[in-house]
């Protein structure tokens, strides 16, 4: 009798706990749902019926960086419902196999392996997270399709014999060459304390700007290096920064541990200005840090709080706005990731499909770099982004320097 | 002098989280042996659900506080119903590891499908204002912590030692057989621990989001360090619990000033694993009682 009982009551909260589970799924806001077909509303039925092109999207959607590694993924659903909305390239419309990496390296890896091997996708799109990127690098070049980097800041996933990767991300190496010019020139001073978070991003980021300083014989005062997932008080890093005399922090951490560093900052009683990246662009810095973040720097290549001047990025604008019902939250990675993946369709409308998907991977390669031609993108106009020697798109023009003020991120009177 | 203030202080914020946390692990695992793997993750919600309803609700402070903190104590009652109670069957069972690391995996999942992967700070009811002690600094919002933690361990042991649910929790703790005898439901008991160390995870929680960003994905680090927490002090003394909190907080600054920020971690569960050859049954251990209060 007991035992039946409460077999019963087991039965009964479990059914409550699933319908709960199914509910919440339901009522999603739009994260990450595996392998997601976009259609676009206004797309010909002639189009629909056609094989879709497939892109591969390989993002971060769960993890500490997944507040930011969402604004890639959105930049690109609105490209591909721009272009489906203009009956897709070459009558056929493309659709997005999308694949979260958790932030895990070897999910990363065979997520690429998937792309190529499993959903045959033309090329694909993505790297957020830079050590996901990083272990992706190799195995894309083996695996030989096109694969944009939209903002991982490494430059090894791009340079250093990669065929097969291109960026339209800001490169740590050109990023701390614009960064050291304009410290040099604000703040007058190379006395620059490295504070990152120990990952490929905050490393990369370190070891670019060593490199900078160290072609002009000097090097940072200090580097520091910190958890961006675990650690909370950053009392030690700071106060080593402080005491080797830096006078200006180029803060490399994600978000929340930004707002952590501002914190410590303050504690210390140190005040000096704080130049960082997407890192510093995103809310968490600013949750943590309030009035703190006041006054600091983030390198971007774009950004939405102000009036749009390029015609592309209006109406980039208004169809995420109309999409997701907010500006995008981290402005560099949502560009990019429009930017990039409009150049991945202009370079298949160029290259023209044969059916042979590896010779229409290598057709789509040659042509980014060699045939894409002009491109007028949310970020600038590129006449020709990518060389068979260069595949960063985005060059040492093309950046904007933005700063907080009054809890919004906008664009510096320093640039 | 001043820098070794700022050390000490920087840690004991830090270290009141983990003690907060840990005394969650504690009160489950004397009454029947389990400890709950999804503490970390209660936590987590807590403090989600705080900045959901104080900042997305509009809810005033307290009002947020108190639903964080009761809905995870409700949700504690029904894991301790769905997945410990089937699965602890004495003392060598070892399925409820298995099961609440699942109920952990499961809570982060659905919030991430409800939440969303931002991050939030509950403004905090004493501002942003900060304390100086001699040229260190400590934000007061940190500095609350000291006294809650000392409120609710204060209570806790009142708890044990005042309450008749506490005099059965620590009988339970002691003899669940001989309780059973005696006619009291042991399996009310344990579900008390459980609802108990689920309120103390949500009140963690609710209490970490007015100074620490607080996302979907916190809950598994802090879940761990607290587990340590709770093993270093010995999993029987409350008092010892939060003293080893603060103490691992402290060192945590420490050892990140003097020895290296980058091999913090491996350093501090270093530590630990040496406290444990030590003395094996953790640094404050009662071996003489099954609940020291």
């Amino acid at each position: 009798m007991k035992k039946g009982s409460s077999n019963k009551w087991t039965l009964g909260l479990l059914v409550v706990v699933m319908a709960w589970v199914l509910a919440a799924c339901g009522g999603g806001n739009g994260n990450v749902k595996e392998a997601e077909p976009v259609n676009a509303a206004g797309a010909g039925g002639e189009a629909a019926s056609k094989e879709p092109i497939l892109i591969g999207m390989s993002t971060e959607a769960t993890g500490d960086n997944a507040m930011n590694s969402v604004n890639l993924y959105q930049g690109v659903q609105v490209a591909v419902d721009q272009i489906n909305a203009k009956g897709g390239i070459g009558g056929r419309l493309v659709e997005l196999v999308v694949r979260d990496t958790e932030q895990n390296p070897t999910r990363g890896i065979s997520i690429i392996r998937d792309f190529s091997q499993k959903e045959k996708v033309l090329a694909a799109i993505g790297g957020f997270h830079s050590t996901v990127m990083l272990a992706q690098s190799p195995i894309i070049m083996e695996e030989k399709f096109p694969f944009m980097v939209a903002t991982s800041n490494v430059p090894a996933s791009v340079e250093s014999g990669m065929p097969w990767t291109f960026g339209v991300r800001m490169n740590a190496n050109i990023t701390a060459q614009y960064a050291l010019k304009f410290i040099k020139e604000h703040f007058n001073t190379t006395n620059i304390a490295v504070l990152h978070e120990n990952g490929g991003y905050g490393k990369g980021a370190a070891a670019a700007m060593t490199k900078v300083l160290e072609a002009e014989g000097l090097k940072p005062v200090a580097v520091e290096s910190f958890d961006n997932a675990k650690d909370k008080d950053m009392t030690a890093q700071v106060n080593r920064a402080k005491e080797a005399g830096a006078e200006v922090v180029y803060l490399f951490g994600q978000g929340a541990a930004n707002g952590y560093v501002l914190q410590a900052m303050d504690k210390l009683g140190w005040k000096v200005p704080i130049v960082g990246e997407n890192g510093m662009a995103n809310k968490g810095a600013q949750e943590v840090g309030k009035e703190l973040a006041e006054g600091t720097y983030a390198i971007q290549t774009a950004n939405f709080n102000v009036d749009q001047t390029r015609e592309t990025a209006k109406v980039f604008l208004a169809d995420f706005t109309a999409k997701f019902g907010h500006i995008p939250t981290t402005f560099a990675s949502a560009a990019q990731g429009y930017d990039g993946a409009m150049m991945i369709f202009q370079a298949i409308e160029k290259a023209g499909l044969t059916g042979d998907l590896a010779k229409d991977r290598e057709a789509i390669k040659n042509t980014l770099e060699t045939g894409l031609g002009s491109y007028s993108g949310v970020i600038k106009d590129w006449d020709q982004a990518f060389t068979p020697d260069n595949h960063d798109a985005v060059d040492v023009n093309s950046y904007l320097m933005c700063v907080w003020k009054d809890g919004k991120l906008v664009i510096s009177d320093k640039q | 002098m001043s820098l070794i203030l700022q050390l000490v202080i920087s840690g004991l914020s830090v270290g009141c989280l983990y003690a907060l946390i840990a005394l969650g692990y504690s009160l489950t695992f004397v009454v029947n042996g389990t400890l709950n793997m999804s503490q970390g993750q209660l936590v987590m919600l807590g403090g989600v659900l705080m900045f959901g309803f104080s900042e997305l609700g509009h809810l005033p402070f307290l009002v947020s506080f108190a639903l964080a903190a009761l809905i995870v104590g409700l949700l504690n009652l029904g894991i301790e119903r769905l997945a410990i109670r089937k699965f602890d069957k004495g003392a060598n069972s070892i399925e409820w590891v298995l099961s609440t690391i699942a109920v952990g995996i499961i809570i982060q999942d659905v919030a991430l499908y409800v939440n969303g992967p931002d991050e939030g700070v509950t403004p905090s009811p004493v501002g942003d204002e900060m304390l100086r002690i001699f040229g260190a600094g400590i934000y007061w919002k940190e500095f609350i912590f000291l006294p809650v933690v000392g409120v609710l361990l204060v209570l806790l042991i009142l708890f044990y030692k005042k309450s008749h649910w506490g005099l059965w929790l620590r009988a339970t703790a002691d003899n669940r057989t001989a309780v059973e005898i005696m006619g009291v439901s042991s399996n009310k008991i344990v579900a008390v621990a459980y609802v108990l160390s689920g309120l103390l995870a949500g009140i963690g929680g609710a209490l970490m989001s007015t100074n620490y960003a607080v996302s979907v994905d916190i809950g598994l680090p802090l879940g761990l360090k607290a587990i340590s927490v709770a093993i270093l002090a010995g999993v029987n003394n409350p008092k010892g619990i939060v003293a080893a909190g603060l103490i691992l907080g402290i060192s945590e600054a420490f050892i990140g000033q003097y020895i290296s920020t980058a091999f913090r971690e491996m350093f501090v569960y270093g530590l630990v694993i040496l406290v444990l050859y030590w003395k094996p049954m953790g640094l404050f251990n009662a071996r003489k009682t099954i609940v020291k209060v």
